[in-house]
């Protein structure tokens, strides 16, 4: 399978994965938000699904992918996570040879995604997910591990990461209003991201083991 | 509970579909958007001003377009904010030449979209200002940070009736500021809303009690209050912004008594009644007072106040005509 259709494959799977917890999801939001984080979620990525065909690389893949998310998501999460994807995708040219090739363009994902939503780990955001996630990727990575080796092997960091949001005041968005009613409930936006990194996992587990 | 709506997927552009036959006397749906034009687009060389966000909130936003009011209005999803690609689309149907002005309330998801539409916008070398509203006095002490609720509809009619008489960019952004900075709002819910599709109301109030300072998409407020009786609601609100006055203002304000969607007119006159008296006794003329419902949250229970402290500045383009589908004035 060529890596453009692999990355269609992980997109679809994202889909599923987020249709599949979309009553978990909502839950987690109603806590503190206002309870739309699945629908949101699932809005975006059945666009992304259907903004698939046509695109040669992984990089043009995920960049169509952004944008198809943030433009029918809408909201902080259509934003960030378009973003996230918008910049993963730009900073992936061509044919992906190495595992830390990917660790540089999640890198610049994650800093855009800092920039945009002026935050950081910590925050009780997606980013509790996302930043340990590339951590153990990255050392993974330069460890010797190939790309699909290292993202299984960083989606423990991930989990963890995205559990520490359960301890977490928010300190963004909605829920930031909220303060410690937050408190005590995992956020929505790290819990989705988790899954989705969790299904391009399976993915690439199952269609490219090396 | 939302009772009306067919797939809830389909609820937004059902909604659009149905407000756009409605009101095609005074607005346009804008092409392949989602959101509505001033009928005929708009006009070459005057500045616009689009207006946006979440859902649910009507006559916000797109009930407020048309001439001497806001050039256009972006509308996202049920309290979720437009796309920064929708505001774009948007922006680009309403520009006529002369600069475009985003305005819309303090919240995390609008100011990201509208701000990467803005830079995309200036990348194409389209001059776009932004100016927030934050009338909330109960969303935070720091009055930059403050969200934005009622207070909406001063602005944008300060906003709109400054583009519209033809003024310069930098004039129209500058009052907006002013309208703002001018503006103070403090709400209270008696009861949640109901998100359509969904079986659970998104908070609940209990019936024997109050929140004080709730916001538009039932952001807990300051406090949980034993109900109170009107007279001591009225009190309430108008204690609250009388303790945050803003610096420069004189005392002449125009006042908005709002309704948030289940808290009725009837309701509300009994509040003015009480508040009227309250105002002139602290001294204050109040000007063209509005009471009913400019700024809703859906099916929810509650009201708020909300103050423009007036210049003659102001005062004028309070007073400027506009013809939209929920305002109108000669």
């Amino acid at each position: 399978m060529n890596q453009a259709d692999l990355t269609a494959r992980c997109l679809d799977a994202a889909l599923s994965v987020i249709l599949e917890k979309e009553t978990e999801l909502a839950y987690l939001d109603s806590v503190a938000g206002d309870g739309d984080h699945g629908a949101g979620m699932a809005r975006g990525f059945r666009a992304v699904v259907a903004s698939g065909a046509g695109s040669s690389t992984a990089g043009e893949v995920l960049a169509k992918a952004g944008m198809a998310f943030s433009n029918a998501a809408g909201g902080s999460s259509g934003a960030l996570v378009g973003m996230y994807l918008m910049t993963l995708g730009m900073n992936l040219s061509g044919e992906i040879t190495r595992a830390a090739q990917l660790h540089t363009a999640l890198l610049k994902a994650q800093e855009a995604v800092m920039k945009l939503g002026k935050s950081q780990a910590g925050d009780k955001t997606l980013l509790d997910t996302l930043v340990p996630f590339t951590t153990a990727y990255g050392e993974a990575a330069s460890a010797g591990a190939s790309l699909t080796a290292a993202w299984l092997s960083a989606l423990g960091a991930a989990r963890a990461g995205m559990e520490s949001t359960r301890d977490m005041i928010s300190k963004r968005g909605r829920s930031a209003v909220l303060k410690e009613r937050s408190l005590g409930t995992q956020d929505p936006g790290a819990t989705s991201v988790y899954y989705v990194l969790q299904a391009a996992g399976d993915v690439l587990q199952s269609h490219c083991p090396q | 509970m939302t009772k009306v709506f067919n797939n809830p997927l389909d609820f937004r552009e059902q909604m659009l579909d149905g407000f756009t036959a409605a009101y095609s006397r005074t607005i346009e749906r804008i092409r392949d958007a989602s959101g509505v034009m001033v009928r005929g687009g708009p006009t070459a060389g005057k500045v616009a001003v689009l207006i946006g966000g979440g859902g649910g909130h009507y006559p916000l936003f797109g009930g407020l377009v048309g001439k001497g009011f806001a050039t256009g209005a972006v509308m996202g999803e049920i309290f979720t904010s437009p796309s920064a690609e929708q505001c774009y689309r948007c922006a680009k149907a309403v520009d006529g030449g002369a600069g475009i002005v985003f305005a819309y309330g303090n919240y995390s998801g609008d100011v990201m979209n509208f701000s990467m539409a803005t830079m995309r916008l200036k990348l194409e070398g389209l001059d776009v200002r932004q100016v927030l509203v934050t009338d909330d006095v109960a969303s935070s002490t720091d009055v930059d940070s403050r969200r934005g609720v009622a207070g909406d509809f001063f602005v944008f009619k300060v906003l709109g009736a400054s583009a519209w008489r033809g003024d310069s960019l930098d004039t129209v952004e500058a009052l907006g500021r002013r309208a703002n900075a001018m503006t103070r709002s403090f709400g209270v819910a008696f009861g949640g809303c109901t998100v359509p599709g969904q079986g659970q109301p998104l908070f609940t109030v209990a019936p024997d009690q109050m929140e004080l300072g709730l916001g538009l998409h039932g952001e807990p407020g300051v406090e949980t209050s034993k109900l109170l009786t009107a007279q001591e609601v009225s009190g309430l609100l108008v204690d609250k912004l009388l303790s945050d006055i803003p610096r420069g203002a004189g005392t002449r304000a125009a006042v908005l008594v709002n309704g948030l969607g289940a808290t009725k007119y009837e309701e509300l006159f009994v509040l003015y009644s009480d508040m009227h008296r309250r105002l002139s006794a602290a001294g204050i003329e109040t000007y063209k007072p509005i009471v009913g419902e400019l700024a809703t949250s859906l099916n929810m229970e509650g009201c708020s106040l909300t103050l423009m402290w007036l210049d003659k500045e102001l005062q004028a383009l309070v007073d400027a005509p506009a013809e939209t589908p929920a305002w109108t004035n000669y």
